[in-house]
């Protein structure tokens, strides 16, 4: 990967994160309901994201999030039709981008205060040393080396803190509507608390 | 391809730790191979770099809240009884820090990095849209919405509300609107210019008394140089919407030179294009151009102005053909 290229790669990452990663929660929760069993979500997100990334030009979708769920679409169409689960056309009533008007509104491009106040507690309650370690490279914006001088530990030691507190917020951040981590759902935390009791 | 879709995604946040400090060539070509592996990994990869910039964003708190706060963790063999008392005097100047940043929780800063315009809804229902490189801080109190544009340039899209006027302060300039459209842009030598987009505004300059306003139209131009309001103009529609066109992620290239419109790209992208040939720099172009796409721009010149471009790790170079085939 040449130093270009990663100049290429932070561009698209705007994009990404700016249309794409804010409807991801929706599409999950969408998906959970209308994809037969069997169908790795994941993957077929992955591969979106892959198809999103390879397009030479953003610039001229008008609406990415329409875009993005007719990418997924025709991944899991394909997917279905090769896996010989379902006849080409049973599936059209599958996701349909009918479901409904919602889906279709463009994102906003800027979120309001609630996304930027989700963004910061993804940061904030992370466990420490991560949590400092996070504030430190995307609110003050230094270095990991810097960071590593500062908190006295080895360079290496920052980088995994990186990936592993990516790691959680990737998870969490873009996890289905309907099935957000247990700290977010207190009364599914309550429930287990007491199943563990009896 | 055993890869599960977990897996892939912890790969993707250890490459994306690995690129945020910085690559050797070997790790590079590890890379391009773990890419190459599965058509999923380059998807992960950006996803997590995509979740992983958007995390930038949260430093609209950070301002307003922890950045001026010392980091919470520290490794714990460093503590001694001396730091201990530091650090007790630190914890309750972070309760005061804590009681400001409170009272002043209407209080927002956001920039743009460079290539970025962010639209900005306002809790009023008024709208902020930001430039490339700019920066405001909004601070809405219940008899008044004050908006202080620090750099760059941002377009005003203004809900009207009698009770709470809306003010913007830019340098030397101060803008009352009234139910308004207006952009306000600071310049690099202490000039601020404003351009009328809708309604009406009252304009003046700090030192100077709002009943002494200057009260300005839709269509008008006015600028500001040290304290002296310029008299305005009166620009057509058109211009308008050239002057509004960034936008949209446009520049308005029609009768601007290319060096011109090279610089206004510049602006937008860390990928810079660079004129080599002065002659080239003073063509003129028409039209209209993305600005987020430097090396599209850079070739259509290139094909208009038979000239050549030269791509370099971190810059476009234009130059006359001739040069090329030397």
């Amino acid at each position: 990967m040449s130093n270009n290229m990663t100049a290429e790669m932070i561009e698209r990452g705007r994009w990404l994160a700016r249309h794409i990663v804010p409807c991801e929660p929706q599409l999950r929760g969408w998906l959970r309901r209308m994809v037969p069993p069997g169908l790795e979500i994941d993957d077929v997100i992955q591969e979106a994201y892959t198809i999103l990334s390879s397009l030479a030009d953003v610039s001229q979708i008008d609406n990415p999030k329409a875009y993005f769920y007719q990418v997924i679409r025709s991944l899991i169409a394909g997917q279905l039709r090769q896996a010989n689960v379902i006849a080409g056309s049973a599936f059209d009533n599958t996701p349909s981008l009918q479901e409904s008007e919602e889906v279709l509104t463009p994102e906003r491009i800027v979120s309001g205060r609630e996304e930027l106040q989700r963004l910061y507690q993804a940061i904030t309650q992370l466990p420490e040393p991560r949590r400092t370690i996070f504030i430190m490279r995307k609110i003050n914006h230094l270095p990991q080396k810097v960071i590593a001088e500062r908190l006295r530990i080895s360079e290496n030691t920052v980088e995994n803190h990186v990936a592993r507190g990516l790691r959680s917020i990737l998870s969490h951040f873009t996890s289905d509507e309907g099935s957000a981590p247990e700290e977010q759902r207190p009364l599914a935390a309550m429930r287990k608390a007491r199943s563990h009791r009896e | 391809m055993s890869d599960t879709a977990d897996a892939v995604d912890t790969a993707a946040t250890e490459w994306v730790s690995r690129i945020d400090r910085g690559l050797n060539s070997e790790e590079r070509a590890t890379l391009d191979d773990w890419l190459a592996l599965n058509v999923r990994h380059r998807g992960a990869l950006m996803r997590a770099q995509a979740v992983w910039q958007g995390l930038d964003r949260a430093e609209v708190f950070g301002i307003a809240d922890s950045v001026r706060r010392p980091p919470t963790w520290e490794p714990i063999r460093r503590l001694s009884t001396k730091r201990n008392a530091a650090m007790a005097a630190t914890a309750v100047v972070l309760i005061v820090a804590g009681i400001v940043a409170t009272l002043n929780l209407g209080r927002i800063y956001v920039n743009t990095a460079v290539g970025e315009i962010r639209q900005l809804p306002l809790t009023d229902g008024s709208r902020v849209t930001l430039d490339t490189q700019s920066k405001i801080a909004v601070e809405f109190t219940p008899s008044g919405r004050i908006v202080r544009l620090e750099s760059g340039r941002a377009l005003f899209e203004v809900v009207r509300d009698p009770k709470r006027p809306f003010l913007v302060r830019a340098g030397n300039m101060r803008v009352r609107a009234v139910g308004t459209g207006f952009m306000v842009r600071r310049q690099s030598g202490g000039e601020v210019e404003l351009i009328v987009t809708k309604g009406v505004v009252d304009v003046w300059s700090d030192g100077n008394t709002p009943q002494n306003a200057m009260r300005l139209g839709a269509g008008s131009l006015t600028s500001l140089i040290g304290r002296r309001l310029n008299s305005p103009k009166t620009l057509s529609v058109a211009e308008i919407e050239r002057a509004t066109a960034w936008k949209s992620g446009l520049i308005d290239v029609d009768g601007r030179t290319l060096g011109e419109t090279v610089d206004e790209m510049n602006r937008y992208n860390v990928r810079h294009i660079e004129v080599l040939d002065a002659h080239l720099a003073q063509q003129i172009l028409a039209g209209q151009v993305s600005s987020s796409d430097p090396a599209a721009f850079a070739e259509a010149a290139a094909a208009m102005f038979d000239a050549h471009v030269r791509a370099e790790s971190d810059r476009l170079i234009l130059e006359p053909s001739a040069v090329h085939q030397k």
